[in-house]
């Protein structure tokens, strides 16, 4: 289990971590997840003894890290994909780890064919690629068969075979009831993978919540209604059965006036219908599919460390997104496939 | 992996397949096969996003393929009747027919929540397995397997201790190919050192005081030979210095370090385990070229007209061979201080030079030039190259050197160099653990 507490690290002025408290529990997969710069990587080396914290506490397994009997049994990290010394074989690096906390060698032997560098261990690990060197620190955080692991972003690098397969290794870890943490800026595949989230931006955690319940709030896909009068919009759809109509809270891109409302359950076109012929007067009128990605980057949006000067949507072809055509409360589609799933847009085009 | 190996119910450690995480990806050997097999999805050049397109892509293209059937509708194409519902018995007007909707793609399921929930009380006895199924086990077998726990300890216990560091740092440092080359150039330095001295010792006893070249030549001393076979021992130490600074700063610069303390975050102990290897390692190459450097004058020297040693110069063959060892491990090891301190390889070997040539030049002019500050002489003698020279040549003058030291100010001797050595491996190292301690590893 991973406990951390109140941690604080400042570098010169800048504040890298602020406050961050989570804990990672047995059993579970928990996935670290936040912009470039969020303090993810330096929650991770204080949790490991790299960086000292101004204040706070970072305890594995109720210890704190310098003070483990034998660290790589108690965790295996997966910091940096080309941290082992450029002159040294695979073979030589691994085996310098083992022997620095007693194990043998055979288990050396073992974690290398787990990983499949076994045909590169005595090459040079200065001459490998940016997947092996990642297959090699995998290596290593496995060595100790560690009760807890720490993995910074460990599928950078790899093919989508070892993506699949770190996917798996990390289920497979949780099931035997350690602690995963796994960091990593794409919310997709940190759904795939993850039974706890912690979102963290700007040095905060933003939102500590189960996968589970963040898909299920997430994943909903309705008709987003902004009227000025709500109370007509639920009159009007009363008749509709199967309709289920909620008033949510308003949104960023929502037109300045009016209250907002979601509808779900129902195709479009019988609210559509229905609006129209009770004559109410809607101001946004949507269909929605928001998608975990979606719902990852409007939290995190105003977190973002580096954010890029040209906004995507001025450019003419913002890579694989199409905007549709747009009426005044009109329905908006647009069919869109970003990197990681389909999302949706919504009125004004791309965000 | 072989066929035969994955259908056997044990890997090399003795492990019972049974219980081992998924099988790996294929050897990076067979990546380009598998990347191009995979839709051509990957983007080997580490853009993140890019390898979860292929997972998310693969999951919705056999529902992608059902798409298209709405998507092309013509804007003549009407919906036959008003849509299901409740909404005719309401309408007072014809429906006015809705422009058909450009269809949504499907969306990429999102992910089966099924296989996220935490299995800890169903133990998984088999990892997601990749391989062929093994038919080939006997019926008695995998009963009996099932009745062993499923989760067995695959490593046995073990704790960081010192000794596991020293192995650890030795594995590391002979796994180096820089390691060779600096302990060949030590070993190699020393007999040129020595072949050179000689030399100059030979040839000056063929000639007088004034040039003249002599009939006989003058008895050469044996302490004249001892002093050549270790001579070089001051300039062996920046070569031993190097490979001392280089043995912490290149885990830095390679950033190696993160995984070094990640194993063992008892830092002291890691640069104490360098130490010791530095040194042991250091102070093998000087013997064996020190050695060599005996051999060479022993064998050279053999029709001389040598005058043996006399009185207390019985310790100078004691003092040249393992003694100049020593003086060059402590160097490494005071090198390796200095590179603790600097933690950067190009700023760790210039702090070394000026350690151990520039700093004693400075002095040594300053001192010549004012000869009011004579008392730079005894800092010049403190400087390691300048307590190397000392202890090294263990209280003997040379023939052909006239000492310069001041007789009011204090010069230490060759066992007071020899402490005084020492001294800067301590400060020096306990300086570079402190330094190491306190650093971030951003």
């Amino acid at each position: 289990m991973i406990e951390i507490e109140g941690l604080v690290k400042s570098f010169g002025a800048k504040k890298a971590v602020d406050q961050v408290s989570f804990t990672a529990l047995n059993g579970r997969v928990t996935g670290f997840l936040g912009p470039n710069g969020a303090g993810k990587s330096t929650t991770m080396k204080a949790l490991l003894g790299l960086i000292r914290p101004d204040a706070g506490s970072a305890l594995i397994d109720g210890r704190p890290f310098n003070r483990l009997s034998s660290p790589m049994r108690s965790v295996g990290a997966v910091l940096d994909a080309r941290s082992a010394h450029k002159g040294l074989s695979a073979y030589a690096h691994l085996r310098a780890l083992a022997l620095t906390n007693g194990i043998p060698k055979s288990r050396v032997d073992e974690v290398i064919d787990l990983t499949g560098i076994a045909s590169v261990k005595k090459r040079r690990a200065g001459t490998f690629s940016l997947g092996m060197s990642q297959r090699l620190s995998i290596a290593a955080a496995l060595l100790g068969d560690p009760h807890n692991l720490v993995l910074d972003e460990p599928i950078n690098g790899l093919d989508p075979e070892g993506v699949k397969w770190v996917r798996e290794l990390c289920r497979y870890y949780a099931a035997q009831g350690r602690a995963v943490l796994l960091s990593s800026h794409l919310m997709s595949e940190v759904a795939l993978t993850a039974d706890d989230l912690v979102i963290i931006g700007q040095g905060r955690i933003l939102r500590q919540v189960s996968v589970a319940r963040f898909v299920d709030e997430h994943s909903t896909h309705g008709i987003r209604i902004v009227a000025p009068d709500p109370r007509q919009v639920h009159a009007a759809l009363a008749v509709l059965r199967g309709a289920r109509v909620q008033d949510v809270p308003r949104e960023q891109n929502d037109p300045a006036e009016g209250y907002a409302v979601l509808v779900s359950g129902v195709p479009l076109e019988p609210v559509a219908q229905l609006l129209a012929h009770n004559q109410v007067v809607t101001y946004r009128f949507t269909q929605e599919r928001t998608s975990l990605e979606d719902a990852y980057m409007e939290l995190t949006h105003n977190a973002v460390e580096y954010r890029s000067r040209i906004d995507a949507g001025d450019q003419a072809d913002a890579g694989d997104q199409a905007d549709a055509a747009t009426a005044n409360g009109g329905t908006a589609t647009a069919v869109t496939s970003t990197a990681a799933s389909a999302t949706t847009t919504n009125e004004g085009g791309a965000r | 992996m072989s066929a035969a190996r994955r259908r056997g119910r044990h890997t090399a450690g003795g492990v019972r397949r049974d219980s081992l995480p998924p099988e790996p990806p294929s050897s990076p050997s067979d990546i380009g096969v598998a990347a191009t097999a995979v839709a051509g999805a990957a983007d080997t050049t580490g853009v993140p996003s890019r390898p979860a397109d292929a997972v998310v892509d693969a999951a919705s293209r056999p529902v992608a393929t059902a798409a298209p059937r709405s998507g092309t509708a013509s804007a003549q194409q009407r919906p036959a009747e008003p849509a299901p519902g409740a909404t005719s018995e309401y309408l007072s007007q014809p429906i006015v027919q809705n422009p058909p909707i450009v269809q949504n793609p499907p969306v990429a399921q999102n992910p089966p929540i099924v296989q996220n929930q935490p299995n800890v009380h169903d133990r998984q006895t088999a990892p997601p397995d990749a391989g062929p199924a093994d038919q080939s086990r006997p019926q008695r077998l995998r009963r009996a397997n099932r009745r062993r726990p499923a989760v067995r300890a695959k490593v046995p216990n073990g704790r960081v201790s010192i000794w596991g560091s020293i192995r650890a740092e030795f594995v590391k440092t002979l796994g180096l190919r820089s390691t060779y080359w600096l302990m060949a150039l030590t070993v190699v330095f020393y007999p040129m050192g020595a072949a050179l001295s000689a030399w100059s010792v030979w040839f000056t006893s063929t000639i007088d005081d004034n040039g003249n070249r002599l009939a006989t030549p003058k008895p050469i001393p044996a302490a004249d030979l001892w002093m050549a076979v270790s001579g070089m021992t001051s300039t062996v130490a920046l070569i031993v210095g190097i490979f001392g600074v280089m043995a912490i700063t290149s885990e830095y610069s390679t950033k190696s370090i993160q995984a070094t303390f990640v194993a063992n975050p008892r830092r002291a102990d890691v640069i104490e385990a360098k130490s010791f290897v530095v040194g042991v390692l250091s102070f093998a190459a000087s013997l064996i070229g020190l050695m060599i450097s005996w051999g060479m004058l022993a064998a050279v020297s053999n029709g001389w007209n040598v005058t043996p040693l006399s009185g207390d110069q019985w310790r100078l063959p004691w003092i040249s061979l393992f003694g100049a060892a020593l003086a060059a491990a402590l160097a490494a090891k005071i090198a390796l201080g200095v590179g603790a301190i600097c933690r950067a390889t190009p700023g760790g070997i210039f702090a070394l030079v000026g350690l151990l040539m520039i700093a004693p030049s400075i002095l040594n002019i300053v001192a010549v030039m004012a000869t009011r500050f004579a008392w730079i002489n005894t800092v010049a003698a403190f400087m390691p190259s300048a307590a190397i020279d000392t202890f090294v040549r263990g209280g003997y003058q040379m023939s052909m050197v006239l000492s310069t030291g001041g007789a009011d100010h204090f010069m230490p001797n060759w066992w007071q160099s020899f402490l005084i050595l020492v001294g800067w491996w301590i400060v020096s190292e306990g300086i570079g653990t402190l330094a190491v301690k306190r650093a971030d590893i951003r």
